[in-house]
């Protein structure tokens, strides 16, 4: 039956790549002497295996070049990359003239990271069709990371011309610029990558380090930011690439190929080739979860849910795929659902973290508090230094206003991850509170590295920082220092009452009440401006006191 | 016609008998390929005994670097490792001949990644270098810190952070190289979406002045030796990431001029380690480098292209590649004479290959059959997951032994973990 199957695979692969119109039908293949038989079947994933025999059933029977040139793509699709250079060999051998098995061999000789014969084979590319772009590209890569960089400049521009190989030739162009420090040249080189390929990760990370460079640390920043959100490295798309994913049935591989897609900004693709998975394997507990986990990524939840449910029936004891399920439904709030997938979860893997980590936040979601720090003491007991664990019962004694039982939980999760920003967020706002600076302190300042740390809580809790610091300053008698934390306050909320009140009162201690009422009168400009009632009339009274 | 169609296979083959140095990439080695080797191998089945060394197995350990030295100087070598889940260095003391006992040494270093020994004072005892990536795993904050542990007293080590709050570094190496007395340093930073390689002048009092080499992200390694034999320290740096460079900054004793000495075109090559040694014996340090990581996978594993490969050294800052074979996940490549016959043999260890495969190769040698022709040795199954491999003669018997360290970060979880495996020759 399977079998079967894979042969109307290949059937559809040949309609699909249009095989014939540059073949010569006339000679038949001696297919013993390319040694395929000694592949070692055993040696192959069971997928891999199976369709192998039905292409090589086909060539042994067809004896043609259709059936070679599929052979070699199933060959060089599946990483058999000794052979598939063997089928193309033959292949060139027999069509001298189809550039196609040139470039393919050149792409497995590049994949050894052999630059001589990468280089060999991608020129023979460009004797049969001199405006190849991807040739270009390629030979202008090998030739800069071999050192011809004046050769590999022309090809660049070459390549640059074509729409399929521009963003990447502009790139390359970018590189060389920057070595020969033209940096303002390689800016412009790599804005217009970029204006051609916005998921061009490499270019904004490049233009960032460039602009870095120059001084221009704005432009620096605005080019990292973007960068951060492209994701990965993908190579141009390459027609001839892509086709050789119609020939993998090696579901690692495609995982992997799907995954490249998906970081660097091409979920469709990625969704495309999973699907194809799937296909191989229909009842492949993994590629289900994996193409669920696409679907959800692209808030295509329905199309996920049955798929990850499915996996679970396949594959009961696996923690990811209840996990997953458990998120997208506590994310709708649907906590009923989800304590269903929790209890079978906990059925059937009694001693998971992350089940045990799942099942405290779906407590949590049913307002089961016991049970949810029950659930978060477990994942504990089976991993005292699980950071998320740590965080998770730290948070949830916090929301249930035990932040002394809380405390020694958030301060282990900010010693696990140096990038926990959560723990710290919690931990500075509290330590802030209690007016505990010596804590604070140190905890702020990390908080302050951390990126992903959303930008309007970083400032909530600067204020409060400057603002501690300032009254601590001022209790202390040290004006000046207090009038600096006040200042830097107000430059992140210029409308608090309390800190200009008490930066007013810096002033009046040190004699210079001009400044004060300058600095009152400022504050009841800003009030009228945002409209807040409150605090325009507090300056005005506060400003008709001082003038009197 | 059909004699004119298989003539040309009949001519590779003629070829690829006659040459020396098989061309890249070896099509001996694979996968598919199971037929033994013809010459008779040196390397005896068994001849390596592996025992664990140092603290027990706890979790699952994550030794990210090691470097084998005798760092009290009494006589016997001992092995200072980078725990990644301590967040530690720490140092196997061979305190009597094969015993061993281990101990923290210095403050933590969050994410410790390259461990060096030096004296970097020439003050007369040794001190380490350690790459501090803050967190091993990927992330582009600027949380990657160089640090010089000093010995203050035998057996005290204080530490001086020379460089923080930059892209994660990845490893620092010492050397003097503007000949001043003093020795400055060549650094690596990964990063992530923005990396950097850079050397550092040293001013005196641990205070240093940087000098950028390059800002591509994905920098792994920076080793140091006068490569281009123009009598002057150059630094090479192997880029990963999707650059997969090999870049000679060759000096002059005052500054660095940029070389590209190779590249791979494919943007997932997986660059993972890199070493110089006298391959061929010609009295010039040549470049050894595997590719094998794959860390940046959703599941990591392996790939086909995996493999071990040397770039030979034909002077003036001019090198040759040559594969050796393929190696699924290959790391750490080390070259010494591991059989006795007076020739360099190359190994490497696997951090990534099918390890729900019995089969699967962690530890591998390269055994040189004559005039650097090498051919592919089997030494381990097992533990799995090594990422770092050293070789040395623990024990004075004139026999090298062999120190891997494993790091278990991603599944299959269902082997028996290892973590520093010292392997006995017999």
């Amino acid at each position: 039956m399977r079998r079967c199957y894979y042969l109307t695979k290949i059937l559809s692969v040949l309609l699909l790549v249009g095989f014939g119109s540059n073949c010569s039908k006339s000679s038949k293949i001696n297919v013993e002497a390319l040694n395929f038989s000694k592949i070692n079947l055993e040696a192959l994933s069971p997928t891999v295996a199976k369709a192998w025999t039905d292409y090589y059933s086909i060539l042994s029977s067809d004896r043609n070049l259709e059936s070679l040139a599929l052979t070699a793509q199933f060959l060089h699709a599946n990483d058999l990359y000794i052979q598939a250079s063997t089928a193309y060999e033959e292949l060139i051998i027999q069509q001298p003239e189809n550039e196609k098995w040139h470039y393919l061999l050149a792409r497995i000789r590049q994949d050894y990271g052999d630059t001589s014969g990468t280089l060999k084979h991608l020129q023979s590319v460009l004797q049969i069709d001199p405006s190849n772009a991807f040739a270009h590209l390629r030979i202008a890569d090998v030739l800069y990371k071999t050192g011809v960089i004046e050769e590999a400049l022309k090809h660049y521009k070459q390549a640059s011309e074509a729409p399929l190989t521009s963003a990447h030739a502009l790139l390359g162009i970018a590189r060389i610029q920057i070595d020969e420090n033209k940096l303002d040249q390689a800016i412009d080189s790599l804005e217009k990558a970029i204006k051609i390929n916005p998921n061009l990760s490499t270019a904004h990370s490049l233009l960032a380090s460039t602009y870095e460079s120059t001084g221009d640390l704005s432009s620096a920043e605005k080019a990292l930011s973007r960068a951060q959100t492209t994701g990965r490295f993908l190579e141009p798309e390459d027609p001839w690439l892509d086709e050789l994913n119609q020939h993998c049935f090696d579901l690692y591989k495609l995982q992997v190929t799907a995954d490249k897609y998906f970081l660097a900004g091409y979920p469709e693709k990625a969704i495309q080739i999973l699907k194809h998975s799937l296909s191989v394997a229909p009842d492949d507990a993994q590629t289900m979860r994996d193409l669920a986990f696409a679907y959800f990524e692209m808030n295509q939840d329905e199309e996920g849910i049955p798929l990850v449910r499915k996996s679970i029936s396949i594959e009961p004891t696996n923690p990811d795929g209840y996990t997953a399920l458990i998120t997208v439904l506590s994310e709708k709030k649907l906590w009923k659902e989800a304590n269903q997938v929790v209890q079978d979860a906990l059925k059937s893997i009694p001693n998971n973290v992350d089940i045990f980590q799942s099942a405290g936040i779906v407590y949590e979601g049913l307002k089961d508090y016991p049970n949810a720090e029950l659930q978060y003491l477990k994942a504990l007991r089976v991993d005292p230094d699980d950071q998320r664990s740590n965080l998770l019962i730290g948070k949830f004694y916090f929301s249930q206003e035990k932040p002394k039982t809380a405390l020694p939980y958030l301060e282990k999760s900010r010693a696990l991850k140096v990038t926990d920003s959560e723990s710290r967020m919690i931990l500075a706002k509290y330590y802030l509170s209690i007016a505990d600076l010596r804590k604070a302190e140190p905890v702020v300042e990390e908080l302050q590295a951390v990126t992903p740390t959303p930008a309007d809580f970083e400032q909530e809790v600067m204020f409060f920082f400057f603002v501690q610091r300032g009254n601590q300053a001022l209790t202390a008698q040290n004006t000046s220092e207090a009038e600096r934390n006040y200042i830097q306050a107000l430059k992140i909320d210029k409308t608090h009452i309390g800190a200009r009140t008490n930066l007013i009162k810096c002033y009046l201690d040190s004699g210079r009440s001009k400044k004060a009422v300058e600095t009152t009168r400022l504050g009841l400009e800003i009030a009228k401006k945002r409209s807040d009632i409150k605090a325009e009339e507090y300056f005005a009274n506060l400003l008709r006191q001082l003038e009197t | 016609m059909k004699t004119i169609r298989f003539l040309p296979h009949f001519l590779v083959i003629l070829l690829v008998a006659c040459t020396p140095k098989p061309e890249a990439p070896s099509e001996t080695e694979s996968q598919t390929d199971t037929s033994p080797p013809v010459v008779e191998s040196k390397i005896k089945k068994g001849f390596l005994k592996p025992k664990h060394i140092g603290d027990p197995v706890v979790g699952k350990p994550w030794i990210s670097d090691l470097t084998i030295a005798d760092l009290d100087q009494d006589g016997l070598k001992d092995v200072i490792i980078c725990d990644g889940k301590a967040n530690e260095v720490r140092w196997i003391r061979q305190t009597a001949l094969n015993v061993y006992e281990e101990q923290a040494i210095g403050d933590p270093v969050q994410g410790p990644a390259h461990v060096e020994v030096c004296d970097f004072e020439d003050d007369g005892d040794l001190d380490l270098l350690v790459a501090s990536m803050g967190v091993i795993f990927p992330n582009n904050e600027k949380i990657g810190a160089v640090v010089i542990m000093e010995q203050t007293e035998p057996g005290i080590w204080v530490n001086h952070i020379v460089l923080d709050k930059v892209a994660r570094v990845t490893d620092v190496r010492a050397a003097d190289f503007n000949g001043d007395g003093l020795k400055d340093l060549a650094v690596a930073q990964f990063g992530y979406v923005q990396g950097e390689a850079r050397w550092m002048k040293n001013l005196g009092n641990f205070e240093f002045e940087s000098e950028i080499l390059t800002n591509l992200s994905g920098a792994i390694h920076s080793p140091i030796a006068d490569l281009n034999g123009d009598g002057h320290l150059d630094i090479t740096i192997l880029v990963s990431q999707e650059w997969e460079e090999i870049h000679l900054y060759e000096g002059d004793g005052t500054r660095f001029r940029k070389k590209v000495i190779y590249g791979s075109t494919n943007e997932d090559y997986g660059s993972s380690g890199i070493s110089l040694y006298d391959v061929d014996r010609d009295t010039d340090l040549d470049i050894l480098f595997t590719n094998g990581d794959a860390f940046d996978y959703a599941r990591p594993g392996p790939r086909p292209w995996h493999g071990v490969q040397w770039l030979e050294n034909k002077g003036r800052g001019f090198f040759e590649f040559h594969r050796l074979g393929d190696f699924p996940g290959a790391y750490s490549p080390v070259a010494c004479d591991i059989d006795g016959d007076a020739d360099m043999d190359i190994l490497a260890v696997s951090g990534f290959n099918h390890w729900e495969n019995p089969s699967a190769v962690s530890l591998i040698c390269y055994e040189n059959m004559g005039n650097e022709r090498f051919l592919p040795r089997t030494l381990a199954h097992h533990p799995t997951h090594l990422i770092v491999l050293k070789a040395a003669d623990m024990d004075d018997d004139g026999q090298i032994e062999l120190v891997t360290g494993s790091f278990h970060a991603y599944p299959p979880f269902d082997h028996e973990f290892a973590r520093i495996t010292l392997w006995d020759t017999q």
